[in-house]
């Protein structure tokens, strides 16, 4: 046989992610009835936090709270519970546990991009969770509250943008978190940190909207907004849609390249020393 | 001390059913089949006996055990344990039996071995001294000096058995629960344990009930074997009985002095006497087996002689590993092997 | 067929107390062996607790009062609920795990020994991590009683440690109560989870804030209203929530140990449905 192609090296690339990212996917949706259970807490913690919204803006008498009117509010609340499982802004430890229990090693001698191929596993199990999860946690909150809903159809599509940055950038993130158990033999306290961390950052624990403005300026240009904020704000159309969407890819690239370097040093370690 | 009457447990195998929704829909209506798990057990074991429970997979011991213990509660039947009744009078009971359970340790993990033995002092409100002098004595029977301060995740299958062994004895019970206490341990562990539980039944007269796979477990401790087989009960004796009853054939093995070529059976049927047969034959050395009621050893030998020209000769006693396959595969209604 | 009947059950209760927290203690030296994940895990919960508590702070910036109450009087409020919330988590440890219990024939185990089995569940397990929550709501109280000045009398001063241990007492009920249902069954334990960490938002805010659906909820069926928000608005000296009439506070009591003694008996159902069904 002779010398591969570089397209042909590229299409077998792009089948082995497509096969991948297939699988991952059709693994998500085996746990549709586990999926009803968690459907449930998200719409009753919606509707917890809708009343306390809507209590937070009776107190004002709706005027609204930097660029966040009442209803924005509102449906920033159910945004984010639908946002929950497809970013999994909370954290997934699959790596970190195939780290600690060894099984890392012959992963690490297969002939593919480590970080591709989880990327594609994260992408499959996102889009699964879009499904599962995000959309009927809105269709609850759309027939129960009065959510705003995007006008224009671009909208949409800087949407569906933002989500596929969001979801990116939470897996750059919880990768990179991961790698550190290659150094770390315990997580458990960097899981509450990163929660911590990540949920007060990303918009997840409360609109930016509230914060301090300083604050708000801070977050702004750290890559963690991205993840639940930005996503709300297109939505709502609040801020520079394609200066936020933009920010997203720009903190894609960087992340994806303190990954790599980040994952270098860490195999480094592990041919060394021997894990 | 432990007595028997007609047990009997039946289990509803209910359809496991998918889903939420399918959870839901069982609740109403279960369905399934019933199982028997045990059907009319009954037996009487007296004060300071050790009998081997047995049974193949899944026979029914475990549940019988959880009976007795008080773990469950039988569908029919009684049955009396210490004068008490296991599923009525639990709490009273645990004070007075020991369980050790071969595959699931009851010491605590992350912790050295001499302080689980201390949490369970507490559990069973041993008086101090009482436990003291009973911890003495097992350390020094079962060797634990060496490793008393070490946590029970490192020691080795030998050393957690024997760890095991003394927790169940530490509050002096009357009766001993074991559930393959021997399994996974090497020889000379394995040793040690049967010496352990000899000991501990002639200084104390503890009564042992003891369900095993390892059939020199039985021969070395058990006086009195009962076997279980689909939940019934098929045999109740001693162990010569079952020698006696099932165990009625012998082997001779006599090594020809011509021959390199297997014998053949149906040659040898013609001269060999009724009752009698050919098992094994490996060149020069054959097998015979014959049945004990039927024939004396000489006659088979003798018969043998007469046809074949045999340079030497040894006789084989059953293994009690054989009889008892025997007994599982067939049943006690058919003992001849 | 009751085993060791009620007045012989009872008794045996103080001595099973005491051994089981021995069994909680001897569980917490063996997690103390890896020290470095131990005081990391205790940071990593204050860490989320001090976030959320900022939260709730970044709210009054925007405004002056939630639901009729002050800052001071919501972070009094979230710190009495969290603390309550993290000793009942804390004590319930070993009922998280439960289910696993049934699984692995652990708890048959535990059916051998002459100890109450609900104990020995409870002292199979202690995640110290919990006592982050408890840490936070003392900062939030520290936060709130430099803003606000409690109406202090001798009722209040009893009161204040007496509404905790009945938040603490739900609490536990309500773990008891998602270990109760692996009995029945291996799911539908999500919506115990709701109750009790969606009751850990619910009890952080104003009852009158919340929808009448929750509101209900929250006072019939699991009366976290009883043991929280009625008792603390007598305390900071508020009117009652839901427009119910002052008198009702003093049946938190009453009503926080029946929740309690009804879940209990519902683990008495379960464990004779196992020893009678098998598993």
């Amino acid at each position: 046989m002779g010398r591969s192609s570089v397209s042909g090296d590229l299409l077998a690339a792009v089948s082995m992610t497509v096969a991948v990212i297939r699988t991952a996917f059709r693994q998500q949706l085996a746990y549709r009835t586990a999926a009803i259970g968690g459907l449930v807490t998200n719409a009753v913690f919606g509707a917890f936090l809708a009343s306390v919204y809507g209590a937070v803006y009776a107190a004002r008498g709706d005027a609204a709270v930097g660029g966040l009117s009442r209803d924005g509010a509102l449906t920033y609340v159910w945004l984010a519970q639908a946002l929950i499982v497809p970013t999994l802004v909370w954290g997934s430890w699959e790596i970190a546990t195939s780290i600690r229990t060894g099984a890392i090693v012959a992963e690490l001698l297969k002939p593919y991009a480590f970080f591709g191929h989880w990327l594609a596993r994260d992408a499959g199990r996102a889009m699964a969770g879009v499904l599962m999860r995000f959309v009927p946690t809105l269709v609850v909150g759309f027939t129960f509250y009065p959510i705003v809903v995007p006008g224009d159809w671009w909208r949409w599509l800087a949407f569906v943008l933002s989500v596929i940055g969001a979801v990116t950038i939470s897996f750059v993130v919880r990768f990179c978190i991961q790698l550190v158990a290659f150094w770390w033999n315990d997580m458990t306290g960097l899981r509450s940190a990163q929660l911590a961390i990540v949920g007060f950052l990303s918009g997840f624990l409360m609109p930016i909207d509230f914060y301090p403005v300083w604050l708000q300026r801070v977050i702004d240009v750290l890559p963690f907004r991205g993840i639940i904020q930005t996503p709300v704000d297109v939505w709502l159309g609040n801020g520079n849609t394609w200066v936020l969407i933009l920010v997203q890819v720009a903190w894609i690239v960087v992340g994806v390249a303190f990954a790599q370097w980040l994952f270098a040093r860490a195999v480094r370690k592990v041919v060394v020393q021997g894990g | 001390m432990i007595t028997a009457s007609g047990l009997g447990r039946t289990f509803t195998v209910g359809r496991r059913r998918a889903g939420m929704l399918g959870s839901l829909r069982g609740l109403a209506d279960r369905g399934g089949t019933e199982v028997r798990a045990v059907s009319d057990v009954s037996f009487e074991i007296g004060s300071g006996e050790v009998v081997g429970y047995l049974g193949p997979n899944g026979a029914g011991k475990s549940t019988t055990i959880k009976m007795l213990t008080g773990i469950l509660v039988p569908s029919t039947g009684t049955a009396r344990v210490g004068g008490l009744v296991p599923w009525e009078r639990r709490r009273d009971l645990a004070r007075r039996i020991g369980v050790v359970f071969g595959q699931r340790t009851q010491l605590w993990w992350d912790l050295p071995l001499i302080d689980s033995f201390e949490l369970l002092r507490h559990v069973y409100r041993v008086p101090a001294d009482r436990h003291a002098r009973m911890l003495a004595e097992m350390r020094e029977v079962l060797e634990l000096d060496a490793f008393l301060d070490t946590p029970v995740r490192q020691l080795s299958l030998g050393q957690r058995m024997r760890g095991d062994l003394a927790a169940a004895m530490l509050h002096e019970p009357d009766i001993l629960y074991l559930d393959e206490p021997t399994i996974g341990l090497d020889v000379v562990a394995k040793a040690r344990v049967r010496e352990f539980l000899a000991g501990l039944n002639r200084e104390r007269q503890v009564t042992v009930m003891l369900t095993t796979h390892d059939l020199a477990d039985v021969e070395q401790l058990c006086s009195r074997l009962i076997i279980i087989d689909g939940g019934r009960m098929i045999f109740d004796g001693s162990l010569a009985e079952i020698r006696r009853r099932f165990g009625s054939f012998r082997t001779v093995v006599v090594d020809l002095a011509e021959s390199p070529v297997d014998a053949d059976a149906d040659e040898w049927r013609a001269f060999l006497p009724d009752g009698a047969e050919v098992i094994r034959s490996d060149g020069p050395r054959v097998a015979i087996r014959f049945d004990s009621r039927l024939l004396t050893a000489a006659a088979v030998i003798g018969r043998v002689v007469t046809h074949r020209s045999v340079r030497d000769l040894a006789l084989e006693e059953p293994e009690i590993e054989e009889i008892i396959r025997g007994i599982y595969e067939r049943g006690a209604a058919d003992p001849a092997a | 067929m009751a085993d060791v009947r009620g007045g012989g059950r009872l008794a045996a209760l103080i001595p099973d107390l005491a051994v089981t927290w021995r069994l909680l203690m001897a569980r917490l030296r063996g997690q103390m062996q890896y020290r470095g994940s131990f005081v990391s895990q205790i940071l990593g919960n204050a860490a989320i607790g001090l976030a959320e508590l900022g939260s709730i702070l970044f709210f009054f910036l925007h405004i002056d009062e939630l639901g009729g109450w002050r800052l001071g009087e919501i972070a009094i409020l979230y710190g009495i609920a969290t603390i309550g919330f993290g000793f009942g988590h804390l004590i319930a440890s070993g009922l998280s795990g439960f289910s696993q219990m049934m699984v692995e024939g652990t708890f048959d185990q535990m059916l051998t020994r002459p100890v109450s089995p609900f104990l020995q569940v409870v002292g199979s397990d202690i995640q110290i991590r919990r006592l982050g929550h408890v840490v936070q709501g003392i900062v939030a109280l520290v936060i709130g009683f430099s803003l606000v000045d409690v109406p202090w009398d001798p009722a209040r001063a009893i009161a204040l440690p007496a509404i905790i241990l009945l938040i603490t007492a739900l609490y536990i009920s309500l773990f008891a109560l998602e270990a109760t249902l692996s009995f029945w069954t291996t799911q539908g334990i999500e919506a115990v989870n709701i109750a009790t960490y969606g009751g850990n938002t619910v009890g952080t805010y104003p009852i009158d804030v919340f929808a009448d659906w929750l509101k209900g909820f929250f006072l019939f069926i699991v009366p976290l209203a009883f043991a929280v928000h009625i008792p603390m608005a007598w305390l900071l000296g508020k009117p009652t929530p839901l427009g119910l009439p002052g008198w009702v506070a003093g049946f938190s009591v009453p009503v926080i140990a029946l929740f309690g003694i009804a879940i209990g008996a519902l683990w008495g159902v379960g464990v004779r449905r196992y020893r009678s069904a098998g598993s």
